[in-house]
Protein backbone atom coordinates (compact mmCIF):
# COMPACT_ATOMS: atom_id res chain seq x y z
CA UNK A 1 0.00 0.00 0.00
CA UNK A 2 2.87 2.36 0.76
CA UNK A 3 4.26 1.54 -2.55
CA UNK A 4 0.83 2.36 -4.48
CA UNK A 5 0.81 6.01 -2.48
CA UNK A 6 4.68 6.26 -3.67
CA UNK A 7 3.33 5.76 -7.00
CA UNK A 8 0.85 8.12 -6.85
CA UNK A 9 2.35 11.16 -5.45
CA UNK A 10 5.21 10.46 -8.25
CA UNK A 11 2.72 10.49 -11.11
CA UNK A 12 0.85 13.77 -9.56
CA UNK A 13 3.95 15.49 -9.46
CA UNK A 14 4.16 14.84 -13.43
CA UNK A 15 0.86 15.74 -14.47
CA UNK A 16 1.04 19.26 -12.47
CA UNK A 17 4.43 19.86 -14.36
CA UNK A 18 2.15 21.13 -17.28
CA UNK A 19 -0.59 22.69 -15.33
CA UNK A 20 -3.11 24.56 -17.33
CA UNK A 21 -3.59 21.46 -19.61
CA UNK A 22 -3.97 19.36 -16.78
CA UNK A 23 -6.60 21.58 -15.95
CA UNK A 24 -8.06 21.87 -19.02
CA UNK A 25 -8.09 18.42 -19.64
CA UNK A 26 -9.68 17.96 -15.90
CA UNK A 27 -12.78 19.83 -17.19
CA UNK A 28 -12.78 18.64 -20.85
CA UNK A 29 -13.63 14.97 -18.69
CA UNK A 30 -15.99 16.26 -16.33
CA UNK A 31 -17.74 17.95 -20.01
CA UNK A 32 -17.91 14.75 -21.38
CA UNK A 33 -19.78 13.11 -18.57
CA UNK A 34 -22.63 15.74 -18.20
CA UNK A 35 -22.67 15.44 -22.12
CA UNK A 36 -23.34 11.81 -21.69
CA UNK A 37 -25.87 12.72 -18.72
CA UNK A 38 -27.69 15.21 -20.71
CA UNK A 39 -28.26 12.69 -23.45
CA UNK A 40 -29.53 9.98 -20.96
CA UNK A 41 -31.91 13.06 -19.32
CA UNK A 42 -33.05 13.75 -22.83
CA UNK A 43 -33.78 10.14 -24.23
CA UNK A 44 -35.91 9.63 -21.26
CA UNK A 45 -37.69 13.61 -21.57
CA UNK A 46 -38.31 12.90 -25.22
CA UNK A 47 -39.59 8.98 -25.16
CA UNK A 48 -41.97 9.92 -21.91
CA UNK A 49 -40.42 7.56 -19.61
CA UNK A 50 -39.86 9.84 -16.87
CA UNK A 51 -43.45 8.69 -15.49
CA UNK A 52 -42.54 5.46 -15.05
CA UNK A 53 -38.71 5.73 -13.83
CA UNK A 54 -37.77 8.33 -10.72
CA UNK A 55 -35.56 10.74 -12.18
CA UNK A 56 -33.01 10.21 -9.04
CA UNK A 57 -33.12 6.53 -9.54
CA UNK A 58 -31.90 7.14 -12.79
CA UNK A 59 -29.48 9.63 -11.74
CA UNK A 60 -28.48 7.16 -8.85
CA UNK A 61 -27.69 4.47 -11.34
CA UNK A 62 -25.86 6.70 -13.74
CA UNK A 63 -23.48 7.87 -10.91
CA UNK A 64 -22.81 4.85 -9.53
CA UNK A 65 -21.47 3.40 -12.34
CA UNK A 66 -19.29 6.81 -13.66
CA UNK A 67 -18.37 6.70 -10.24
CA UNK A 68 -16.97 2.97 -10.55
CA UNK A 69 -15.56 3.43 -13.82
CA UNK A 70 -13.45 6.99 -13.20
CA UNK A 71 -12.20 4.91 -9.48
CA UNK A 72 -10.86 2.41 -11.86
CA UNK A 73 -9.42 4.68 -14.55
CA UNK A 74 -7.73 6.68 -11.75
CA UNK A 75 -5.87 4.02 -10.58
CA UNK A 76 -5.74 1.06 -12.98
CA UNK A 77 -4.65 2.77 -15.90
CA UNK A 78 -1.89 0.50 -16.04
CA UNK A 79 -3.99 -2.02 -16.74
CA UNK A 80 -5.30 -0.16 -19.72
CA UNK A 81 -2.44 0.28 -21.24
CA UNK A 82 -0.65 -3.02 -20.82
CA UNK A 83 0.16 -3.81 -24.07
CA UNK A 84 2.45 -0.97 -23.70
CA UNK A 85 4.47 -2.25 -20.73
CA UNK A 86 4.58 -5.30 -23.08
CA UNK A 87 5.68 -3.98 -26.17
CA UNK A 88 8.65 -1.83 -24.46
CA UNK A 89 9.57 -5.30 -22.34
CA UNK A 90 9.20 -2.94 -19.23
CA UNK A 91 6.46 -5.76 -18.11
CA UNK A 92 10.01 -8.05 -17.56
CA UNK A 93 11.54 -5.19 -14.69
CA UNK A 94 7.91 -6.06 -13.14
CA UNK A 95 7.94 -9.38 -12.73
CA UNK A 96 11.47 -9.65 -11.11
CA UNK A 97 10.93 -6.61 -8.36
CA UNK A 98 9.74 -8.58 -4.94
CA UNK A 99 6.77 -6.42 -4.88
CA UNK A 100 2.80 -7.24 -5.53
CA UNK A 101 2.67 -7.50 -9.22
CA UNK A 102 -1.02 -5.92 -9.42
CA UNK A 103 0.21 -2.74 -7.20
CA UNK A 104 2.97 -2.76 -9.53
CA UNK A 105 0.83 -2.41 -13.02
CA UNK A 106 -1.51 -0.47 -11.48
CA UNK A 107 1.10 2.38 -10.38
CA UNK A 108 2.57 2.92 -13.87
CA UNK A 109 0.03 4.66 -14.99
CA UNK A 110 -2.08 6.49 -12.71
CA UNK A 111 -4.84 9.00 -14.84
CA UNK A 112 -5.16 11.88 -12.31
CA UNK A 113 -7.15 13.88 -15.05
CA UNK A 114 -10.05 11.34 -14.05
CA UNK A 115 -10.44 13.41 -10.42
CA UNK A 116 -12.78 15.57 -11.69
CA UNK A 117 -15.24 12.75 -12.74
CA UNK A 118 -14.49 10.85 -9.30
CA UNK A 119 -15.57 13.82 -6.99
CA UNK A 120 -18.62 15.34 -9.24
CA UNK A 121 -20.22 11.78 -9.70
CA UNK A 122 -19.63 11.54 -6.16
CA UNK A 123 -21.45 14.15 -5.45
CA UNK A 124 -24.44 13.05 -7.61
CA UNK A 125 -24.23 9.90 -6.25
CA UNK A 126 -24.39 11.34 -2.65
CA UNK A 127 -27.33 13.61 -3.78
CA UNK A 128 -29.23 11.02 -5.41
CA UNK A 129 -29.35 8.82 -3.12
CA UNK A 130 -30.52 11.06 -0.26
CA UNK A 131 -33.27 12.03 -2.42
CA UNK A 132 -34.11 8.29 -3.40
CA UNK A 133 -33.57 6.83 0.13
CA UNK A 134 -37.13 8.42 2.12
CA UNK A 135 -35.19 6.86 5.36
CA UNK A 136 -32.02 5.43 6.34
CA UNK A 137 -31.05 2.25 7.88
CA UNK A 138 -27.78 0.49 8.36
CA UNK A 139 -28.45 -1.96 5.91
CA UNK A 140 -29.41 0.77 3.17
CA UNK A 141 -26.12 3.00 4.02
CA UNK A 142 -24.06 -0.70 3.65
CA UNK A 143 -25.43 -1.06 0.52
CA UNK A 144 -24.88 2.10 -1.21
CA UNK A 145 -20.88 1.18 -0.34
CA UNK A 146 -21.30 -2.45 -1.62
CA UNK A 147 -22.38 -1.04 -4.72
CA UNK A 148 -19.68 1.41 -5.15
CA UNK A 149 -16.87 -1.66 -4.63
CA UNK A 150 -19.22 -4.21 -6.14
CA UNK A 151 -19.22 -1.12 -9.35
CA UNK A 152 -15.28 -0.80 -8.98
CA UNK A 153 -14.77 -4.38 -8.79
CA UNK A 154 -16.80 -5.71 -12.36
CA UNK A 155 -14.79 -2.62 -14.36
CA UNK A 156 -11.41 -3.65 -12.83
CA UNK A 157 -12.23 -7.49 -13.43
CA UNK A 158 -12.74 -6.64 -17.75
CA UNK A 159 -9.74 -4.08 -17.16
CA UNK A 160 -7.51 -7.07 -15.71
CA UNK A 161 -8.77 -9.57 -18.68
CA UNK A 162 -8.68 -6.65 -21.72
CA UNK A 163 -4.78 -6.93 -20.45
CA UNK A 164 -4.47 -10.77 -20.38
CA UNK A 165 -5.30 -10.69 -24.32
CA UNK A 166 -2.30 -8.63 -24.52
CA UNK A 167 -0.10 -11.52 -23.50
CA UNK A 168 -1.69 -13.12 -26.79
CA UNK A 169 -1.45 -10.50 -28.91
CA UNK A 170 1.49 -8.10 -27.62
CA UNK A 171 -0.70 -5.19 -29.46
CA UNK A 172 -3.49 -3.77 -27.78
CA UNK A 173 -6.24 -4.13 -29.19
CA UNK A 174 -9.00 -1.78 -30.13
CA UNK A 175 -11.98 -4.44 -28.93
CA UNK A 176 -10.69 -4.52 -25.32
CA UNK A 177 -11.87 -0.41 -25.36
CA UNK A 178 -15.06 -1.55 -27.33
CA UNK A 179 -16.21 -3.44 -24.30
CA UNK A 180 -15.18 -1.33 -21.43
CA UNK A 181 -16.86 1.82 -23.37
CA UNK A 182 -19.56 -0.07 -24.53
CA UNK A 183 -20.73 -1.58 -21.65
CA UNK A 184 -20.97 2.13 -20.01
CA UNK A 185 -23.20 3.23 -22.64
CA UNK A 186 -25.25 0.64 -22.18
CA UNK A 187 -25.56 0.32 -18.44
CA UNK A 188 -26.10 3.78 -18.05
CA UNK A 189 -29.50 3.32 -18.71
CA UNK A 190 -31.72 0.98 -16.56
CA UNK A 191 -31.69 -2.09 -16.97
CA UNK A 192 -35.55 -2.64 -17.14
CA UNK A 193 -35.63 -0.46 -20.54
CA UNK A 194 -34.12 -3.88 -22.07
CA UNK A 195 -35.21 -7.00 -23.39
CA UNK A 196 -34.98 -10.05 -21.36
CA UNK A 197 -31.44 -11.24 -23.08
CA UNK A 198 -29.87 -7.72 -22.50
CA UNK A 199 -31.01 -8.14 -18.60
CA UNK A 200 -29.40 -11.40 -18.42
CA UNK A 201 -25.88 -10.56 -19.91
CA UNK A 202 -25.27 -7.67 -17.50
CA UNK A 203 -26.47 -10.17 -14.35
CA UNK A 204 -24.41 -13.43 -15.46
CA UNK A 205 -21.57 -12.20 -17.58
CA UNK A 206 -20.59 -8.80 -16.57
CA UNK A 207 -23.01 -8.41 -13.48
CA UNK A 208 -23.22 -4.67 -13.57
CA UNK A 209 -27.04 -5.09 -12.80
CA UNK A 210 -26.53 -6.40 -9.54
CA UNK A 211 -24.74 -3.15 -8.73
CA UNK A 212 -26.63 -0.39 -10.33
CA UNK A 213 -30.17 -2.29 -11.19
CA UNK A 214 -31.49 -4.53 -9.12
CA UNK A 215 -29.72 -2.68 -5.63
CA UNK A 216 -32.11 0.49 -6.32
CA UNK A 217 -35.67 -1.81 -5.42
CA UNK A 218 -34.10 -2.21 -2.09
CA UNK A 219 -33.33 1.43 -1.62
CA UNK A 220 -36.64 3.03 -2.56
CA UNK A 221 -38.31 0.10 -0.19
CA UNK A 222 -39.87 -1.88 -2.65
CA UNK A 223 -38.48 -4.84 -1.58
CA UNK A 224 -37.68 -5.88 1.95
CA UNK A 225 -35.16 -8.95 1.16
CA UNK A 226 -32.44 -8.47 2.90
CA UNK A 227 -30.03 -10.64 0.54
CA UNK A 228 -30.48 -7.63 -2.27
CA UNK A 229 -27.97 -6.01 -0.05
CA UNK A 230 -25.52 -8.23 -0.36
CA UNK A 231 -25.91 -8.31 -3.97
CA UNK A 232 -22.85 -6.46 -4.98
CA UNK A 233 -20.57 -9.12 -3.22
CA UNK A 234 -21.01 -11.51 -5.90
CA UNK A 235 -18.88 -9.31 -7.89
CA UNK A 236 -16.51 -10.96 -6.38
CA UNK A 237 -16.78 -14.12 -7.87
CA UNK A 238 -15.69 -12.09 -11.66
CA UNK A 239 -13.13 -10.72 -9.94
CA UNK A 240 -11.39 -14.01 -8.76
CA UNK A 241 -12.06 -15.47 -12.61
CA UNK A 242 -10.13 -12.69 -14.24
CA UNK A 243 -7.12 -13.11 -11.75
CA UNK A 244 -7.27 -16.60 -12.73
CA UNK A 245 -7.34 -15.88 -16.36
CA UNK A 246 -4.75 -13.34 -15.45
CA UNK A 247 -2.28 -16.22 -14.16
CA UNK A 248 -3.25 -18.71 -16.59
CA UNK A 249 -2.23 -15.65 -19.28
CA UNK A 250 1.07 -14.85 -17.14
CA UNK A 251 2.61 -18.17 -17.25
CA UNK A 252 1.98 -18.33 -21.32
CA UNK A 253 3.56 -15.04 -21.24
CA UNK A 254 6.85 -14.64 -23.43
CA UNK A 255 9.37 -11.94 -23.29
CA UNK A 256 9.37 -9.35 -25.89
CA UNK A 257 12.69 -7.60 -24.48
CA UNK A 258 16.03 -7.84 -25.70
CA UNK B 1 -3.78 25.31 -57.69
CA UNK B 2 -2.01 23.09 -59.03
CA UNK B 3 0.66 22.48 -56.54
CA UNK B 4 -2.32 21.81 -53.90
CA UNK B 5 -3.99 19.51 -56.06
CA UNK B 6 -1.13 17.28 -56.56
CA UNK B 7 0.01 17.61 -52.61
CA UNK B 8 -3.85 16.84 -51.63
CA UNK B 9 -3.20 13.52 -53.70
CA UNK B 10 0.30 12.41 -52.53
CA UNK B 11 -1.33 13.40 -49.07
CA UNK B 12 -4.37 11.21 -49.66
CA UNK B 13 -1.95 8.05 -51.27
CA UNK B 14 -0.13 8.74 -48.28
CA UNK B 15 -3.24 8.15 -45.58
CA UNK B 16 -4.45 5.27 -47.80
CA UNK B 17 -1.46 3.06 -46.65
CA UNK B 18 -2.39 2.63 -43.04
CA UNK B 19 -4.91 -0.04 -44.13
CA UNK B 20 -4.40 -1.78 -40.45
CA UNK B 21 -5.16 1.14 -38.77
CA UNK B 22 -8.31 1.56 -40.70
CA UNK B 23 -9.39 -2.38 -40.11
CA UNK B 24 -8.67 -1.37 -36.16
CA UNK B 25 -11.28 1.35 -36.75
CA UNK B 26 -14.07 -0.48 -38.68
CA UNK B 27 -14.86 -3.06 -35.69
CA UNK B 28 -15.10 -0.38 -33.70
CA UNK B 29 -17.61 1.15 -36.29
CA UNK B 30 -19.44 -1.88 -36.45
CA UNK B 31 -19.64 -2.45 -33.17
CA UNK B 32 -20.87 1.33 -31.84
CA UNK B 33 -23.46 1.06 -34.24
CA UNK B 34 -24.89 -2.11 -33.31
CA UNK B 35 -24.49 -1.09 -29.82
CA UNK B 36 -26.86 2.26 -30.50
CA UNK B 37 -29.42 0.50 -32.47
CA UNK B 38 -29.46 -1.95 -29.39
CA UNK B 39 -30.28 1.24 -26.90
CA UNK B 40 -32.75 2.66 -29.23
CA UNK B 41 -34.23 -0.06 -30.32
CA UNK B 42 -34.83 -0.32 -26.47
CA UNK B 43 -36.22 3.09 -26.11
CA UNK B 44 -38.56 2.99 -29.39
CA UNK B 45 -39.96 -0.44 -27.99
CA UNK B 46 -42.17 1.86 -25.26
CA UNK B 47 -42.71 4.22 -27.19
CA UNK B 48 -41.96 6.25 -30.85
CA UNK B 49 -41.60 9.82 -31.08
CA UNK B 50 -42.53 12.36 -33.61
CA UNK B 51 -39.78 14.01 -35.05
CA UNK B 52 -37.70 10.91 -36.30
CA UNK B 53 -38.66 7.50 -36.70
CA UNK B 54 -36.84 4.29 -35.96
CA UNK B 55 -35.94 3.91 -39.65
CA UNK B 56 -35.08 7.28 -40.03
CA UNK B 57 -32.54 6.87 -36.72
CA UNK B 58 -30.98 4.13 -38.09
CA UNK B 59 -29.91 5.65 -41.38
CA UNK B 60 -29.09 8.72 -39.27
CA UNK B 61 -26.47 6.15 -36.99
CA UNK B 62 -25.12 4.20 -39.76
CA UNK B 63 -24.44 7.25 -41.84
CA UNK B 64 -22.34 8.32 -38.59
CA UNK B 65 -20.23 5.12 -38.26
CA UNK B 66 -19.74 5.26 -42.12
CA UNK B 67 -18.50 8.95 -42.89
CA UNK B 68 -16.85 8.71 -39.06
CA UNK B 69 -13.76 10.01 -40.33
CA UNK B 70 -14.85 13.21 -42.01
CA UNK B 71 -17.26 14.60 -39.66
CA UNK B 72 -15.44 13.69 -36.19
CA UNK B 73 -14.01 16.31 -34.17
CA UNK B 74 -10.59 14.89 -33.42
CA UNK B 75 -8.68 13.09 -35.61
CA UNK B 76 -5.85 10.99 -33.62
CA UNK B 77 -2.25 11.75 -35.21
CA UNK B 78 -1.67 15.61 -35.47
CA UNK B 79 1.13 16.22 -37.14
CA UNK B 80 0.45 20.00 -37.42
CA UNK B 81 0.69 20.09 -33.47
CA UNK B 82 3.89 18.40 -33.60
CA UNK B 83 5.39 20.63 -36.48
CA UNK B 84 4.74 23.46 -33.97
CA UNK B 85 6.03 21.79 -31.49
CA UNK B 86 9.45 20.61 -32.68
CA UNK B 87 9.98 23.58 -34.83
CA UNK B 88 9.75 22.34 -38.24
CA UNK B 89 6.92 24.31 -38.84
CA UNK B 90 9.85 26.49 -39.64
CA UNK B 91 10.05 24.68 -43.38
CA UNK B 92 6.77 24.87 -43.82
CA UNK B 93 6.69 28.53 -43.47
CA UNK B 94 9.43 28.81 -46.30
CA UNK B 95 7.45 27.19 -48.61
CA UNK B 96 5.72 29.82 -51.29
CA UNK B 97 2.31 28.66 -50.84
CA UNK B 98 -0.42 29.76 -48.63
CA UNK B 99 0.07 28.14 -45.44
CA UNK B 100 -3.66 28.59 -44.56
CA UNK B 101 -4.58 26.20 -47.54
CA UNK B 102 -1.68 24.25 -47.27
CA UNK B 103 -2.66 22.78 -43.53
CA UNK B 104 -6.31 22.96 -44.53
CA UNK B 105 -5.53 20.37 -47.85
CA UNK B 106 -2.95 18.29 -45.37
CA UNK B 107 -6.02 18.22 -42.87
CA UNK B 108 -8.75 17.18 -45.29
CA UNK B 109 -7.01 14.45 -47.49
CA UNK B 110 -6.17 12.38 -44.19
CA UNK B 111 -9.98 12.95 -43.72
CA UNK B 112 -10.80 11.79 -46.96
CA UNK B 113 -8.27 8.84 -47.21
CA UNK B 114 -9.56 7.40 -43.88
CA UNK B 115 -12.75 7.63 -44.70
CA UNK B 116 -12.35 5.92 -48.28
CA UNK B 117 -10.89 2.87 -46.30
CA UNK B 118 -13.69 2.64 -43.31
CA UNK B 119 -17.39 3.95 -45.71
CA UNK B 120 -17.91 0.89 -48.03
CA UNK B 121 -17.66 -1.98 -45.37
CA UNK B 122 -19.32 0.00 -43.43
CA UNK B 123 -22.19 0.92 -45.63
CA UNK B 124 -22.49 -2.67 -46.82
CA UNK B 125 -22.83 -4.22 -43.77
CA UNK B 126 -24.62 -1.71 -43.07
CA UNK B 127 -27.35 -2.31 -46.05
CA UNK B 128 -27.04 -6.41 -44.98
CA UNK B 129 -28.12 -6.10 -41.39
CA UNK B 130 -31.62 -7.63 -40.72
CA UNK B 131 -35.13 -5.68 -41.26
CA UNK B 132 -35.49 -2.56 -38.83
CA UNK B 133 -31.67 -2.19 -37.89
CA UNK B 134 -30.39 -1.90 -41.48
CA UNK B 135 -29.57 1.06 -43.42
CA UNK B 136 -31.65 1.87 -46.36
CA UNK B 137 -31.63 3.22 -49.81
CA UNK B 138 -31.92 7.51 -49.52
CA UNK B 139 -35.23 8.63 -50.26
CA UNK B 140 -35.16 9.43 -53.74
CA UNK B 141 -32.62 10.91 -55.97
CA UNK B 142 -32.57 14.46 -55.74
CA UNK B 143 -32.19 13.68 -51.22
CA UNK B 144 -29.01 11.59 -52.27
CA UNK B 145 -27.70 14.07 -54.33
CA UNK B 146 -28.25 16.82 -51.59
CA UNK B 147 -26.84 14.39 -49.16
CA UNK B 148 -23.97 14.14 -51.11
CA UNK B 149 -23.14 18.01 -51.51
CA UNK B 150 -24.25 18.72 -47.97
CA UNK B 151 -21.69 15.81 -46.36
CA UNK B 152 -19.01 17.47 -48.87
CA UNK B 153 -19.69 20.80 -47.88
CA UNK B 154 -19.60 19.64 -43.56
CA UNK B 155 -16.50 18.04 -44.28
CA UNK B 156 -15.26 21.65 -45.13
CA UNK B 157 -16.72 23.10 -42.35
CA UNK B 158 -15.60 20.70 -40.25
CA UNK B 159 -11.66 21.32 -41.24
CA UNK B 160 -12.18 24.79 -41.45
CA UNK B 161 -13.30 24.71 -37.24
CA UNK B 162 -10.31 22.39 -36.92
CA UNK B 163 -8.00 25.03 -38.51
CA UNK B 164 -9.10 27.90 -36.54
CA UNK B 165 -8.77 25.50 -32.82
CA UNK B 166 -5.21 25.01 -34.35
CA UNK B 167 -4.23 28.23 -34.67
CA UNK B 168 -5.03 28.99 -31.23
CA UNK B 169 -2.60 26.29 -30.20
CA UNK B 170 -0.05 28.13 -32.08
CA UNK B 171 -0.55 30.29 -28.94
CA UNK B 172 -0.24 28.45 -26.24
CA UNK B 173 2.09 25.62 -27.45
CA UNK B 174 -0.54 22.89 -26.31
CA UNK B 175 -3.51 21.56 -27.99
CA UNK B 176 -5.03 18.85 -26.00
CA UNK B 177 -7.04 21.16 -23.46
CA UNK B 178 -8.87 23.05 -26.11
CA UNK B 179 -9.48 20.84 -28.32
CA UNK B 180 -10.59 17.68 -26.08
CA UNK B 181 -12.92 20.76 -24.69
CA UNK B 182 -13.95 21.21 -28.30
CA UNK B 183 -14.25 17.72 -29.36
CA UNK B 184 -16.90 17.14 -26.43
CA UNK B 185 -19.46 19.93 -26.99
CA UNK B 186 -18.78 19.57 -30.74
CA UNK B 187 -20.20 15.88 -30.65
CA UNK B 188 -23.18 16.84 -28.88
CA UNK B 189 -23.90 20.16 -31.54
CA UNK B 190 -23.36 17.88 -33.94
CA UNK B 191 -25.35 14.80 -33.68
CA UNK B 192 -22.58 12.84 -33.08
CA UNK B 193 -23.48 11.72 -29.79
CA UNK B 194 -26.95 11.26 -29.80
CA UNK B 195 -28.98 12.39 -33.38
CA UNK B 196 -30.45 16.01 -32.74
CA UNK B 197 -33.70 14.78 -33.74
CA UNK B 198 -33.80 13.25 -30.14
CA UNK B 199 -32.82 16.47 -28.04
CA UNK B 200 -35.43 18.23 -26.76
CA UNK B 201 -36.67 21.10 -28.70
CA UNK B 202 -35.79 23.72 -26.93
CA UNK B 203 -31.98 22.51 -27.39
CA UNK B 204 -32.74 22.22 -30.88
CA UNK B 205 -33.61 25.79 -31.40
CA UNK B 206 -30.48 26.84 -29.93
CA UNK B 207 -28.65 24.99 -32.57
CA UNK B 208 -30.39 25.58 -35.46
CA UNK B 209 -28.14 28.62 -36.25
CA UNK B 210 -24.95 27.13 -34.80
CA UNK B 211 -22.52 25.48 -37.70
CA UNK B 212 -22.23 22.63 -35.71
CA UNK B 213 -25.59 21.05 -36.96
CA UNK B 214 -24.57 21.74 -40.80
CA UNK B 215 -21.39 19.36 -40.16
CA UNK B 216 -23.33 15.81 -40.41
CA UNK B 217 -26.94 16.39 -39.16
CA UNK B 218 -27.93 18.11 -42.35
CA UNK B 219 -26.76 15.53 -44.77
CA UNK B 220 -28.07 12.73 -42.52
CA UNK B 221 -31.52 13.25 -42.18
CA UNK B 222 -31.26 14.52 -45.91
CA UNK B 223 -30.36 11.04 -46.81
CA UNK B 224 -33.68 9.13 -45.23
CA UNK B 225 -36.12 11.89 -46.34
CA UNK B 226 -36.14 13.35 -42.62
CA UNK B 227 -35.82 16.98 -43.85
CA UNK B 228 -37.72 17.66 -47.22
CA UNK B 229 -35.38 19.38 -50.06
CA UNK B 230 -36.53 22.91 -49.19
CA UNK B 231 -35.44 22.92 -46.54
CA UNK B 232 -32.17 21.18 -47.36
CA UNK B 233 -31.42 23.72 -50.07
CA UNK B 234 -31.88 26.32 -47.75
CA UNK B 235 -29.55 24.91 -45.01
CA UNK B 236 -26.77 23.98 -47.72
CA UNK B 237 -26.86 27.87 -48.76
CA UNK B 238 -26.09 28.23 -44.88
CA UNK B 239 -23.58 25.57 -45.17
CA UNK B 240 -21.56 27.69 -47.54
CA UNK B 241 -22.11 31.55 -45.51
CA UNK B 242 -20.94 29.12 -42.51
CA UNK B 243 -17.70 28.51 -44.52
CA UNK B 244 -16.93 31.84 -46.23
CA UNK B 245 -17.08 33.29 -42.29
CA UNK B 246 -15.37 30.53 -41.00
CA UNK B 247 -12.32 30.66 -43.60
CA UNK B 248 -12.42 34.48 -42.68
CA UNK B 249 -11.77 33.86 -39.26
CA UNK B 250 -9.08 31.02 -39.97
CA UNK B 251 -6.74 33.32 -41.65
CA UNK B 252 -7.08 36.51 -39.73
CA UNK B 253 -6.17 34.12 -36.73
CA UNK B 254 -3.20 32.70 -38.87
CA UNK B 255 -2.17 35.97 -40.22
CA UNK B 256 -1.77 37.23 -36.32
CA UNK B 257 0.06 33.85 -35.19
CA UNK B 258 2.30 33.78 -37.90
CA UNK B 259 3.69 37.30 -37.25
CA UNK B 260 3.89 35.99 -33.65
CA UNK B 261 5.79 32.80 -34.32
CA UNK B 262 8.72 31.43 -32.81
CA UNK B 263 10.09 28.24 -34.36
CA UNK B 264 10.93 25.43 -31.04
CA UNK B 265 14.08 23.93 -31.60
CA UNK B 266 17.68 24.44 -33.11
Amino acid sequence: MKLFLKYISLHLKISLEYKSSFIMTIISQTLAMFVELFTVYSLFLKFKLLDIYNPFELLLGFSTLWLGYSLVELFARGFDHFSRIIVNGNFDILLIRPANLFIQICGTDICHEKIGRVIISLLIFIYSSIKVISHFTIYKLLLLILMVFGCVVIIFSIFIIGATICFLTIQGLEAVNIITNGTRQVCQYPMGIYKKAVKIFFTTVIPLSLVNYYPLDYLTGRTDNILYVFMPILTIIMFFISKFIFNLGLRKYCSTGS
Amino acid sequence: MKPYLSYFKSELLVGLQYKEAALAGLTTQFFWGILYAFVYQAFYNHTGVNTINFKELMCYVWLNQAFFSLIIFILRDNQIMEQIKNGTVAYELCRPYDLYWWWFLKHLSKRYASCFLRCLPVLVFAFLLPKPYNLTLPISIEAFVLFLIALFLGSIIIVSMVMIIQTISFFTYQDKGITSIFGTIGGLLSGLDIPLPLLPVVFLSVTEFLPFRLISDLSQRLYSGNIGIEYGLKSIGLQIIWIIILVIIGKLLMKIALRKVSIQGG
